[in-house]
């Protein structure tokens, strides 16, 4: 019986030795335009491209936070008279030329800035509006334009915001009582009368001291008037971030059967390694992020950290062993995890007390911790990990909205975009679609 | 027994990692020189074109695996160190997309056992009595796809039990079973034409 069966085998074995058989020119044809297809460059913009578009969007978006900000703390300081109608626009004062702190300002007392403007032979202030700072401390800039009056209330206008500090006329403060309050929130009965620049300075102005127009406003009318500036919180300091972030890109797509091996190896058998990975499907990205943002500036903040990504996906295909053995599973789990570390900078569009918007752009950099192929064959389960090099670096830019629960805590939702850059990583759905959206939400605590 | 079968296969082109696919011919290949690529199509796919049309059964399916195969071959042709029989490597390139695509059309599919087949004609066989492998390989590609590809990976590749249950996702004992009866199926056909 063994005789006959190695017989058989052998007529086979050698009668297919050597057989050729002719092969349709359309084959080669094929492969030509396979070759060709596989060879050409992907549609990968250049390197200085990316970040030239990085670069215009960044700064789009910062033109447009400046450009929102600018609409909602118009640098045309309006000047109101006592019937509440504009009666002047006044250019904001863009330098400062003397810094000094002056104190708390009653009715009758005379400021620095009073001071300087009666030693110019201009008109006799009787008190002045200073400017608060960045961090919100008062102080009065003798540049202050307006020096209020207790002689000359004025009335808030129609259009006043809640956050705007004002002072209303004595007859009008049963009306304006709701500003009032809100005003009251954010000046010190005793500070020093102030209002808010461009940079979003907090207002102070004393409900003692009305106004009058200062010589940048000589052409006025002669009745009293008042700068209306929105009041906007301070929040320079250290916060913890800590946030979860569900990438987007989800569905199944599948890309050219992959083979993959480990390097360096091969001989006549196929070297150790994935083969053949097709019917891929994604799940859904999910990230943790511990980190630290820095608001170093009242509008600008820079934010580091912690990333750890986990990348699901499944598909099919054949592993190699270390001995030539193939093994094929239409089952393959494939689990990749990342850690990485993000820079981001935000800015601060517009902010209140309870709600804060901003945009950011960044880039961070990760790399593979955990790539691991999952192979299920009935019952049984082989894993094999794949060791990666080199890192995963990508760029985003999004904004975001900062919801403000108490003084240091708040909840952040930012949706972004982000572009993972082709650094011959496993396949996810990264390398296949690598520009994704994305949500990151999380708490901050401040300090 | 497995391995020995295993390195006459791999080592069947005689070219012994150089030969007719000398070293710097692969080189040419693997930096994508076009020509060159030609000629080693030239060279190998009247050979593979064989050996897919045993895993497939029809002359058409067996071109476009072919197609498939040196699309795939060319590459990945980095990953050949020259070590080995580059004919060897190619071949596993070849098995293994064919095997692909018995399984994307789930060819692999047990069926049952091995129906009566259309057979060959009197005059299908050569003067000589000898059977060509054409005729072969009409027996061949009338075996159901589970047992036309045991018969290949055992008796042709050298692949053991083992491994074939392994890269078929079946049972070793299923792999023995369904070799047993190709053989017996392919005797009793060679013994009725002749």
């Amino acid at each position: 019986m063994e005789d006959i069966e190695r017989n058989l085998d052998l007529l086979f074995r050698e009668a297919f030795a050597d057989a050729t058989e002719e092969v349709s020119p359309a084959v080669w044809a094929g492969v030509s335009r396979g070759l060709a297809k596989a060879s050409a460059p992907k549609v990968i913009f250049p390197v200085w491209l990316r970040w030239a578009g990085l670069s215009l969007a960044a700064a789009a978006a910062v033109a447009l936070g400046v450009f929102l900000f600018t609409r909602s703390g118009n640098s045309n300081l309006p000047i109101y008279n006592n019937d509440g109608q504009v009666v002047a626009d006044v250019p904001a004062p863009v330098t400062v030329t003397e810094t000094e702190e002056v104190a708390p300002l009653t009715g009758e007392q005379p400021s620095h800035s009073a001071n300087l403007l009666a030693a110019r032979g201009e008109t006799s202030p009787r008190a002045s509006l200073g400017r608060s700072d960045n961090d919100g401390a008062s102080l009065g800039r003798s540049d202050s334009t307006v020096i209020p009056s207790e002689a000359s209330p004025v009335i808030p206008s129609e259009a006043e915001e809640s956050d705007s500090a004002v002072i209303p006329s004595p007859e009008d403060e049963s009306t304006s009582s709701s500003v009032e309050s809100t005003a009251r929130e954010e000046i010190s009965p005793s500070a020093p009368l102030g209002r808010n620049d461009n940079d979003g300075s907090q207002v102070r102005n004393d409900k003692t001291a009305p106004v009058i127009p200062s010589e940048a406003e000589e052409s006025a009318p002669s009745s009293p008037v008042i700068f209306r500036e929105e009041a906007t919180p301070s929040r320079k300091g250290v916060s913890l971030l800590a946030g979860a972030n569900l990438g987007g890109n989800l569905g199944s797509r599948s890309a050219a059967p992959a083979m993959m091996a480990s390097p360096g190896s091969g001989s006549g058998i196929e070297p150790q390694g994935m083969y053949g990975l097709e019917g891929y499907k994604y799940g859904l990205p999910i990230s943790a992020t511990l980190g630290v943002k820095w608001q170093f500036h009242q509008r600008w903040a820079v934010g580091t950290g912690v990333s750890f990504t986990m990348l699901p996906s499944s598909c099919s295909g054949r592993y190699v062993n270390a001995e030539g053995e193939s093994i094929y599973s239409d089952h393959i789990s494939h689990f990749q995890t990342y850690i990485g570390v993000p820079l981001n900078f935000y800015f601060t569009i517009v902010e209140s007390k309870a709600v804060g918007f901003y945009t950011f752009a960044g880039a961070a950099v990760e790399r593979s911790i955990i790539n691991r192929y999952t192979f299920h064959n009935g019952s049984e389960r082989i894993r094999y990990k794949e060791p990666v090099k080199g890192v995963q670096p990508s760029v985003g830019l999004g904004i975001g909205v900062d919801f403000r629960f108490t003084k240091f805590l708040s909840l952040y939702i930012d949706p972004s975009a982000r572009y993972y850059f082709d650094c011959k990583q496993p396949q996810s759905i990264r390398t296949v679609q690598p520009f994704s959206l994305s949500l990151d939400a999380g708490l901050r605590f401040g300090f | 027994m497995h391995l020995l079968i295993r390195t006459l296969v791999d080592d069947r082109s005689g070219d012994g990692g150089g030969g007719q696919y000398g070293e710097a011919f692969i080189a040419e290949c693997r930096d994508g020189d076009r020509a060159a690529q030609k000629r080693l199509f030239e060279l190998l796919a009247p050979k593979m074109k064989v050996l897919c049309k045993r895993y497939v059964g029809d002359d058409a399916t067996a071109e476009d695996i072919l197609q498939e195969g040196f699309i795939t071959l060319f590459t990945r042709l980095d990953s050949y160190s020259g070590a080995g029989s580059f004919e060897g490597w190619a071949r596993k390139i070849f098995v293994n997309t064919a095997l692909m695509h018995l399984r994307r059309n789930d060819a692999l599919r047990d069926s049952g056992d091995i129906e009566e087949a259309v057979w060959l004609r009197s005059d299908d066989v050569s003067p000589s009595g000898q059977l060509s492998h054409k005729e072969l390989l009409k027996m061949i590609a009338a075996l159901p796809a589970e047992y036309r590809t045991v018969f290949n990976m055992y008796v042709i590749e050298g692949y053991s039990h083992q491994e074939i249950a392994d890269a078929l996702g079946i049972r070793e004992a299923t792999s023995r079973s369904k070799l047993q009866r190709a053989r017996l199926k392919l005797q009793e056909w060679i013994k009725n034409l002749s």
